[in-house]
């Protein structure tokens, strides 16, 4: 069902890192685990540094990091921790 | 611009831009959502870094915690290893937190306390407390309390808690922490000192309950002497209060005299920490004094500090004054001793030793304390009396025979003593003989006095025999001598007859003498004392004294003149110097020298070579020395005994120096003699010197006539002397009127008409005597002359045997020429006046 979604409207993710703290590998690593299982094709996940491009996080009004940015579709959504809770995650990124 | 800036706030809702609103609604929603992950995402420790809203810059969180969490650590570390347990409660009282030492002093495992309700960790009755304390901290109030807490095991644990409310940094109210003290050492420490106090203060109660209830004095005083506490017996004796008595308080009960030494004995025994003791007078309230026993012990501490001084008193008043009266009668049994010259002896058994009290001692004449040996005790007895004291001693430590004996002791300077000497054995309860104890007493005096007045009763005894012989015996040789003169006056010379017959009367005459000696000695003589020069009858008697002694015996007579004048009797003193003269004789068988001296001597306590038995006066002294033979001490002490001699039986009376003992005894006089074996004998005579003028005896002049025609009334009971009387007077020319007894001649007197010119009678007399019926015929004849007539003394005409003035008297036995001569004399003498 994920993969009838994904080809519907492209997913786009944008996740916020601080440089290689660990909650920050945490949800690096979260991240690619739960695309490559649910969304294998059809999507987009960009992983921005926040200690890099602190204006770009503010920009997306992210605070904290790591915060996990559903962009497309929109509405944008916001998951913020290390994603190690996979189902809560999908249930986020589901959502209109 | 954020999206939170979407959320700006006044805009107004209106169906044009619902839509708008409600997608806005939704962004809100969004933005809560969110906010509420970020949070729970912060607090579950997701976060690794947060942008500064202000600087624009990110913050890593990764650094803030390592350095948070260094904090923590030495925070944790400080926790974990302090000693105080620590706590902390949230706001419905449960327990957050717990450190180790915590759940080590309660005895839980942490995990188990965490999330308990701290109050249940405490006793039911103490929870109402807790949960009261929870909400004052709640309410903002620090405190500090002690209180029990209830291990796992049950078991309590003391604690002292202190509670602190925590507030967030908004001041909200989070929770409560608590320090834990465990006080349970301190507590245990407290209850020891708790106890240590309580048993103090008992022990202290006890004291003052015991001292109140002791029977002395108790006090307490400080090492300056300073008096902290007496018992209620100081307060009830001395009158004192108890503040009076405190301080130096104490030391105006002293009797003055016993302060210095009492202060004395205190500074002794303040400065050597010894026992202090000492016995002296307190005053009682009634200002009387009593004896006291006071002592006092240091108290000191570890290191030997004298802390204080515990004390009593006690009274000893009825035993000191026991002491005292012990000792003043030791003093006067002491004195009793030494006057009575009385001691005592003990003698312990079995080891005999022997003590003698100082006066023993001083009987024996050996230094007071001496100890002798029981041998050495028996060896001082004389020695014949060393064996009886010896089995007296030995029955009484046998058989506990006591004895009372006397018995001579030679002391230590060789001289005899008779002592008394009393045992008597001591027994154990079961009846053995433990010690003897004796009196002993120097009874020297005593025997010598008994010596003397059995020697007076042996003389008593012997004067009146002689006494009661001589009237009987006077009378018979009144009777001899006078029948014997008649009958020879009768014969004619040359008569074969006269020869016999003169013998018939010397032999009366020496019978006479004897008779007349007899009672001399006995000093029952009568004598007829006059005032006379003593050389007169010296001198007269000189040329006598040569014929007795021989032409071997040289008689020198000293007498120088003038020699005080005597009270005696002329024919007595003749008497003694014809004694002394033969015993002298006697002593000097190989010739030698007798020498007769007079001179007057004054003695007094003073005069040096006063004989003892010689009284202070003045007196002639007549003393007879002989150069013979001497005598011996033991000789010299019986030479006035009668019928003591020394010489060859038939050769002496043993009359000669008794007679002379009596006749200066009944005199007035002393006699003193001094004598040494081989160096003669002096014999010395004192005789009272009189200051009356010698009178001249017509006696010396001899009657011109024995005739006479007067009337005589005779009175005589013994019948033969009546006879020869009568028969002697009538043949002389006399009237004689003759009567056997006083009654029969009073009646005679009576009927006789004409004048009685003398009364002649006898002394001695049944019913009536001589000097009675004198007394009753003197009123109705008051011209009679009275002539008394009797072989001895007799208190009816004489007293002590010598003559009352103006008496006349007559010797019996009497010779005719006696009779007459006296009757002659009396008629002659009335006619005179």
């Amino acid at each position: 069902m994920g993969k009838a979604k994904t080809s519907k409207a492209g997913l786009v993710l944008r996740l916020y890192v601080a440089g290689s703290a660990p909650n920050s590998l945490s949800a690096i690593a979260n991240a690619k685990a739960i695309c490559a299982e649910h969304f294998s094709s059809g999507h987009e996940l960009e992983i921005v540094d926040l200690l890099e491009y602190p204006l770009r996080a503010l920009a997306d009004g992210v605070v904290v990091t790591p915060t996990l940015l559903r962009l497309s579709p929109l509405p944008v959504r916001k998951v913020i921790g290390n994603l190690s809770d996979a189902k809560q995650v999908l249930l986020a990124l589901a959502g209109k | 611009m954020t999206p939170a800036g979407a959320l700006g706030a006044g805009r107004q809702i209106t169906p044009a831009n619902y839509a708008l609103e409600v997608q806005h609604t939704r962004d809100v929603e969004q933005q809560l959502s969110e906010a509420k992950a970020t949070i729970e995402a912060l607090l579950s420790g997701q976060i690794d870094a947060v942008v500064d809203s202000k600087t624009q810059s990110p913050v890593l969180l990764s650094k803030a915690q390592d350095a948070l969490r260094a904090s923590e650590e030495r925070y944790r570390r400080i926790v974990e290893t302090t000693n105080e347990g620590i706590a902390t409660i949230d706001t419905e009282g449960k327990i957050t937190f717990v450190n180790g030492r915590l759940s080590e002093m309660l005895g839980y495992p942490a995990g188990e306390l965490l999330g308990k309700r701290s109050s249940h960790l405490e006793r039911e009755a103490a929870r109402a407390n807790t949960v009261a304390r929870v909400e004052r901290s709640r309410q903002g109030s620090s405190e500090e309390t002690e209180l029990a807490f209830v291990r796992k095991d049950g078991s309590e644990v003391w604690t002292l808690l202190k509670t602190s409310p925590i507030h967030d940094t908004n001041g909200t109210f989070v929770g409560t922490l608590v320090m834990i003290t465990d006080r349970t050492h301190h507590k245990q420490a407290e209850e020891a000192r708790h106890l240590a106090v309580e048993a103090v203060r008992t022990s202290e109660a006890e004291f003052r309950l015991l001292a109140e209830a002791m029977p002395q004095i108790v006090w307490i005083t400080r090492p300056d002497g300073a008096n902290v506490y007496f018992n209620r017996r100081w307060m009830d004796y001395t009158g004192l209060t108890l503040e009076e008595s405190l301080g130096d308080g104490w030391t105006k009960p002293f009797h003055p005299d016993d302060k210095p030494v009492a202060w004395q004995a205190w500074q002794n025994a303040t400065a050597t920490g010894g026992t202090y003791s000492i016995e002296c007078r307190l005053q009682a309230a009634d200002a009387t004094y009593r004896w006291w026993l006071i002592r006092g012990v240091p108290v000191k501490n570890a290191s030997g500090t004298i802390l204080k001084w515990f004390g009593t008193c006690t009274d000893i008043d009825a035993l000191k004054q026991g002491e005292v009266r012990l000792r003043d009668s030791e003093g006067l049994l002491r004195i009793a001793g030494r006057a009575a010259r009385l001691g005592g002896w003990t003698v312990s058994l079995p080891d005999l030793r022997v003590t003698w009290s100082d006066e023993v001692c001083a009987i024996h004449e050996v230094p007071p304390g001496t100890e002798p040996s029981l041998a050495q005790a028996i060896a001082a007895y004389a020695p014949e009396f060393r064996e009886t004291i010896r089995e007296k001693f030995e029955a009484c430590v046998r058989d506990g025979t006591p004895y009372d004996l006397e018995l001579q002791i030679v002391t230590a300077t060789n001289r005899r003593v008779w002592v008394r000497t009393i045992g008597n054995a001591e027994r154990s309860a079961s009846g053995a003989v433990t010690s003897l104890r004796g009196a002993f007493q120097d009874i020297d005096d005593r025997r010598k006095l008994q010596e003397q007045f059995r020697q007076a009763q042996k003389m008593e005894a012997v004067g009146r025999l002689a006494a009661g012989v001589a009237h009987d015996f006077n009378n018979l040789l009144s009777v001899v001598l006078c029948f014997s003169e008649l009958a020879i006056d009768a014969l004619k010379p040359g008569d074969p007859l006269r020869a016999d017959i003169e013998e018939i009367r010397k032999a009366g005459n020496r019978a006479t003498a004897l008779t007349g000696q007899l009672l001399a000695f006995s000093r029952q003589q009568v004598l007829e004392p006059r005032v006379v020069d003593l050389n007169d009858i010296v001198g007269a008697m000189k040329p006598m004294l040569s014929r007795l002694l021989g032409e071997d015996i040289e008689l020198t007579v000293l007498s120088p003149r003038p020699v005080g004048r005597v009270l005696v009797d002329p024919s007595q003193v003749e008497q003694v110097v014809m004694n002394f003269a033969v015993n002298a004789r006697d002593a000097m068988p190989n010739g030698g020298m007798l020498t007769i001296e007079t001179s007057n001597v004054t003695l007094d306590e003073a005069y040096v070579g006063k004989p003892a038995e010689v009284p202070p006066g003045r007196f002639v002294m007549l003393a007879v020395t002989d150069s013979g033979v001497g005598m011996t001490e033991a000789t010299r002490a019986r030479i006035f005994e009668p019928f003591f001699t020394t010489k060859e039986k038939g050769k002496g009376t043993g009359l000669g120096l008794a007679t002379v003992f009596g006749i200066v005894q009944q005199s007035g006089g002393y006699v003193s003699v001094y004598s040494e074996p081989n160096h003669g004998t002096t014999f010395k005579v004192y005789l009272p010197r009189t200051d009356r003028v010698a009178e001249v005896s017509y006696s010396n002049a001899p009657a011109t006539t024995l005739n006479g025609s007067e009337t005589i009334l005779l009175v005589e009971d013994e019948e033969q002397v009546r006879t020869v009387a009568c028969a002697i007077l009538r043949r002389h020319g006399y009237k004689v009127l003759e009567t056997s007894n006083g009654g029969e001649a009073y009646l005679v007197s009576s009927d006789f008409p004409s004048a009685i010119d003398l009364l002649l009678t006898d002394v001695v007399m049944p019913r009536m005597s001589g000097r009675r019926l004198a007394e009753q015929l003197a009123p109705e004849r008051p011209k009679m002359r009275v002539l008394f007539a009797s072989g001895y003394t007799d208190d009816a005409i004489i007293h002590h045997g010598v003559l009352e003035a103006g008496v006349a008297f007559l010797h019996k036995p009497f010779t005719p020429q006696a009779l007459l001569r006296k009757v002659r004399d009396v008629l002659d003498a009335a006619a005179a006046k």
